[in-house]
């Protein structure tokens, strides 16, 4: 993985970022955590961090652990910038499926990372189901309130 | 990355794909759910490309289409679409918009439902429950809607 991130940056003329998965399963003989693993690959390669949140918390409330426990062990000046999501409960997991709202623990995590440190920008993605206009500024505007950040509407 | 480890990567995407085996050590409740949500995600990929039929099944485009796709690999979001209309066709549900979509791609391209579909160069007409559209040029018009 090292190697093929290596191999991406010989060929981009701008820096990458790697941004970590929303994951519903853990793999069973896994030598790392995802801290350990992130840090351990940024500082192989010197990429930059793409967080997302909304992974974060996905991740988190899976594997029933502590979002903010996380937090506090990745670079968070390695962020380049961060993504923020909705998603829905489904089945007895969190599904990430930018689709839906953001949910209230999102922005209280945007809170956490941004009392932390506030990364340079933050990105809202919805893919689909998108709401009316007065909606989706409604999401922005509690993204920049939860970061600190001006409003962009 | 070591032989082991692609083959048991390689096992675990036959999981959640392809209708294989859960490879041991994995927990199978989360995987399963992983799993039935990425045939949501097919579901959602396909509707993209087959607009109407989604649209023609409404709320029950989810469950039909991951019923139907659910253990059946994909061969993309076209073909999957155009296997699935044909079927609904045959079964005799295909919803009047899906059957005036179907009836447009017949009539613009050859599907033999092994192979990619190839666009038809000479003009065809098409008839798909109760829904006939015809192709000249590349241009597909419908020239009687399905009866509602």
């Amino acid at each position: 993985m090292v190697a093929n991130v290596r191999l991406a940056q010989a060929e981009l003329p701008v820096p990458l970022a790697l941004e970590p998965i929303a994951a519903l399963f853990d793999w069973p003989d896994d030598e790392l955590d995802e801290a350990d693993f992130l840090t351990e690959i940024l500082d192989a390669t010197g990429a930059l961090l793409l967080l997302d949140v909304a992974n974060v918390h996905a991740n988190a409330r899976n594997r029933g652990d502590d979002p903010t426990a996380l937090l506090d062990r990745l670079p968070l000046e390695r962020i380049a910038y961060v993504h923020v999501a909705g998603g829905a409960e489904a089945g007895g997991f969190y599904h990430d499926t930018h689709t839906d709202p953001v949910p209230a623990e999102v922005l209280d995590l945007v809170r956490e990372l941004c009392g932390r440190r506030r990364p340079p920008a933050l990105l809202l993605e919805r893919d689909g189901h998108y709401p009316p206009a007065a909606e989706l500024r409604g999401e922005l505007d509690a993204l920049s309130t939860a970061s600190g950040h001006p409003a962009v509407t | 990355m070591s032989g082991d480890l692609a083959a048991r990567q390689a096992e675990l995407v036959a999981a959640l794909v392809a209708g294989g085996p859960l490879p041991p050590g994995f927990a199978p409740a989360p995987v399963e759910a992983a799993r039935r949500a990425l045939l949501r995600k097919r579901a959602g990929d396909v509707a993209r490309h087959w607009p109407l039929l989604a649209a023609g099944l409404g709320a029950a485009w989810p469950t039909v289409f991951t019923d139907w796709a659910d253990r059946r690999p994909t061969n993309g979001s076209l073909r999957d679409g155009w296997d699935l209309a044909r079927e609904l066709r045959d079964r005799g549900t295909l919803p009047p918009l899906g059957a005036e979509e179907l009836a447009g791609r017949e009539a613009a391209g050859r599907y033999d439902g092994r192979t990619a579909p190839r666009p038809r160069r000479l003009p065809a007409l098409a008839r798909t429950g109760g829904a006939v559209a015809v192709q000249l040029a590349g241009r597909v018009r419908l020239l009687r809607p399905a009866p509602r």
